[in-house]
């Protein structure tokens, strides 16, 4: 670990050069990574960006916003063979400038994401980070206010802007594909369960929604799993329900045929940033749905 | 409400997210005691499990001769699947997994025991929805095909009208064309040609699909991917091992059957084939048979082929015996341990550029890749001492281990008034991407569950590779013992000779 105190991109890129001699710099990196936290922002931000480091090739960027030190920046940098890591620490009134330290720091060509991991701006697309990519990440159920957030991320929703609330879902819409499959037959109507303010669980009702055409009931639930806790789609044969039971499990059970458990693991940060991550090229199937919130609000 | 045509709403092919899911299915898995089956296949089935790959209720049905409960055999694959799995060994992922598996004890002639498969086939159908998909994994020796076979189509397991069923083979397909046709015969008398998935686990290497990118997603290499550029192509697959426990399978078989004939004739084709219009599996499959038609070994075979077998000696620092001396070995067999065998292909692409084939037992390391080397320089600039240090050009498509992409180049070496040396650039695909590339039979099984076949070789790919093959073949089985090469080392004198005779040395990999 190399520190920098008052020091400036320049300064940076001259220590990372010099790390790269002495043979201790990465190389194959196929990206940029911004990771974007505040400076009272608990080490939770912190860890979740190392362990982003950990599994990622890549240059990644920790911007700390909003610091009180003395020095408008302070660096530190930590290279292994194949990962950058430099945490950056913005005070004072270089906190306006972010964008002027991280320019000269990005990978020359290759692709560069924004993550938000905890709270986004209010105004995604007016931030000053907005100017180096089009890649977003946010996390609209890590926000203040998470259903306000979707739904102005809903409104301003611009192609390649990703939220992870969205990657929670992945593997109960596999399951649910799956479960479909094996029921084939005709969706009637649909439930989803879960708290208020999850917004895992809205883009779950607005995706059946928009897919299965039918309007989708909201009940509250009885039990205390935070998140979603199950998906009811009634269909012609009966029912087809996923249902929460433990951290790592639900049930299933299909028209005919016996409850069984299924493994349904609450994601790792990890597993969700490698998920965006493997697919640059945008998600379609998400742009569609939020469109399709957009239209609802609107 | 079960006709073919039902589309789920909730599929969605711009949704790229979604893990490949099978569809509801039941794997049933012959010689499930086997090696394959305990390192590697039951290992991918968790791993796709792991994935979410594999649907809720999916059946995995043993068929061994051990007197085995259910529960019994699965605290039998416990620990090797915990052994093997890439992938971490999650309790509910192993509890789901676990609730679709079952024990069928049986014998191969046993009618009975196939009575009982079927019977407990029809109860997962009915209990889980299965819907009468079912593909059979023929884990076993070619000689108990015809049996097996048999037996499925007697106890009418091999019916195709309701739900699909597909065979799973691996090599050696054959022995050469004649049995290769004879195998052929057996399997297609069950199995329609579609439903045949002939498994060649190095296609389902990554490297091999990402071949297929480096080739045909950039510009940069198509212009030099032909005779006006390229001098040699040489494939090597070498193990550091010896036969190991292997001896009944190998004596008589050979290295040039188990390797050359699948593994390296694949490789070739699609290192050598022309720009397919889609990857669609006929699209792929025509150019890949286009390549192996227009194949030979040419002129006198014994200057184009050399075979050898490794005698006693050291290999990485450990005292190994020879193959004659190994247990179970003939100590008269003229069985190769290595095989070398010059192909051209008659193309306007590849004429007059030799492609050197070559695979070992006992080799320095273990190495799988593809290496293009180039022409050299026609005219040179620089004063002989000054390139004294260089080599040709090359680009190395490396396989295994680390798969990567190696391109080695002249560059001056700095200080020096103007001395030119080789140097690699490397590019590792572990290194770059998050994921983890799977395992060949992760991707492959899963293949087979969605009835998707590109990377799977048919019967005509089968039988061209055994027709390139076969004359050589035809002349060590007259040639007496192969010569003898120290364990540890790059093989004999004969395969280095064999190249030299024509102007061209193999490379070190």
């Amino acid at each position: 670990m190399m520190r920098l105190e008052n020091t400036d991109a320049r300064q940076i890129n001259q220590a990372l050069n010099e790390m790269r001699d002495q043979g201790r710099g990465a190389s194959g990196q196929v990206l940029t990574l911004v990771i974007n936290i505040d400076a009272y922002d608990t080490d939770e931000a912190m860890h979740m960006a190392e362990q982003a480091a950990e599994q990622h090739p890549s240059r990644i960027l920790v911007a700390r916003r909003g610091g009180t030190n003395t020095h408008p920046l302070n660096a530190a940098i930590k290279a292994t063979s194949s990962t950058e890591v430099i945490t950056l620490d913005f005070s004072g009134q270089m906190d306006r400038h972010v964008s002027s330290v991280l320019l000269p720091l990005l990978l020359p060509e290759l692709p560069v994401v924004v993550w938000w991991p905890t709270r986004a701006p209010n105004e995604l697309y007016a931030d000053e980070l907005c100017t180096l990519t089009n890649r977003l990440i946010v996390d609209s159920a890590r926000a203040t206010h998470p259903t306000t957030m979707l739904a102005n991320l809903a409104r301003d929703h611009r192609p390649c802007t990703t939220d992870l609330a969205w990657a929670r879902l992945t593997r109960w819409r596999a399951l649910l594909v799956a479960a479909l499959d094996q029921a084939r037959s005709k969706v009637l109507s649909a439930s989803v369960t879960a708290p208020a303010d999850s917004t895992p669980s809205d883009l779950m009702a607005a995706w059946l929604e928009l897919k299965l055409s039918i309007a989708v009931e909201r009940p509250e639930p009885d039990s205390g799993y935070p998140g979603l806790q199950s998906v009811e789609l009634l269909t012609e044969a009966g029912p087809v329900v996923v249902r929460r039971i433990s951290r790592t499990d639900a049930v299933l059970s299909l028209p005919g045929q016996p409850e069984r458990e299924v493994a349904l693991a609450r994601r790792t940060m990890k597993a969700l940033i490698t998920e965006e991550l493997t697919r640059l090229s945008g998600d379609t199937a998400f742009d569609e749905l939020m469109d399709h919130i957009a239209k609802r609000e609107g | 409400m079960n006709d073919a045509s039902w589309n789920n709403p909730l599929r969605d092919d711009g949704d790229r997210r979604l893990p490949r899911i099978a569809g509801p299915s039941v794997l049933v898995l012959f010689g499930v005691t086997g090696d394959l089956s305990r390192k590697k296949l039951l290992p991918a089935i968790y791993d796709l499990a792991n994935h979410g790959a594999l649907p809720p209720g999916f059946g995995l049905i043993g068929f061994g001769r051990r007197d085995w409960s259910t529960e019994q055999f699965i605290a039998e694959i416990a620990p090797s699947i915990r052994e093997n799995a890439r992938t971490p060994f999650r309790e509910e992922v192993w509890r789901q997994l676990t609730n679709g598996v079952r024990f069928v004890q049986g014998a191969f002639d046993d009618t009975d025991s196939f009575r009982r498969l079927r019977e407990t086939l029809d109860d997962f159908d009915a209990e889980h929805g299965i819907g009468g998909n079912h593909a059979f994994y023929l884990s076993i020796p070619p000689k108990n095909f015809e049996q097996v076979i048999g037996q499925l189509n007697t106890h009418g397991m091999t019916d195709q009208s309701r739900g699909w069923k597909r065979a799973i083979i691996e090599k050696p397909f054959g022995h050469d064309l004649a049995s290769s046709q004879v195998l052929n015969d057996v399997v297609s008398a069950a199995f329609p040609a579609e439903s045949v998935f002939r498994i060649d686990h190095y296609l389902g290497k990554e490297t091999v699909q990402n071949m297929l990118a480096f080739r045909f997603a950039n510009m940069m290499y198509e212009p030099i991917w032909n005779r006006n550029f390229v001098s040699d192509v040489q494939i090597t697959m070498a193990e550091d091992i010896g036969i190991g426990g292997r001896a009944g399978y190998y004596d008589g078989v050979g290295a040039a059957r188990d390797v050359i004939q699948n593994h390296l004739f694949q490789l070739m084709a699609l290192a050598a084939m022309e720009e397919p219009n889609s990857f669609s599996p006929t699209d792929l499959r025509r150019e890949k048979e286009k390549v192996l038609e227009a194949s030979a070994v040419v002129g006198d075979l014994r200057s184009h082929s050399a075979n050898g077998q490794y005698a006693a000696g050291y290999q990485g620092g450990r005292e190994v015996i020879g193959f004659l001396q190994e247990e179970g070995i003939n100590p008269t067999s003229v069985t190769e341990t290595y095989a070398a065998i010059r192909v051209d292909i008659d193309s306007r692409r590849w004429a007059g550029v030799p492609f050197f084939l070559r695979t070992a037992k006992r080799a320095p390391r273990r190495i799988t890749e593809i290496a293009l080397n180039f022409h050299r320089t026609p005219h040179m600039p620089f004063s002989q001492p000054d390139i004294e240090q260089l080599g040709v050009n090359s680009l190395v498509l490396r396989i295994q281990p680390n798969e990567g992409i190696q391109m080695v180049f002249g560059a001056k070496v700095p200080g020096t008034q103007m001395e030119i040396r080789q140097v690699g650039m490397d590019f590792s695909y572990t290194g770059s991407f998050t994921e983890s590339s799977p395992e060949a039979y992760e991707r492959l099984i899963l293949d087979v569950l969605l009835g998707d076949p590109p990377l799977f070789p048919q019967q005509r790919e089968v039988e061209l590779s055994w027709q390139i093959l076969d004359p050589v073949l035809d002349l060590w089985a007259c040639s007496g013992t192969p010569e003898q090469y120290p364990a540890g080392t790059w093989g004999p004198a004969n395969s280095d000779a064999m190249l030299a005779r024509d102007g061209y040395a193999w490379r070190r990999p």
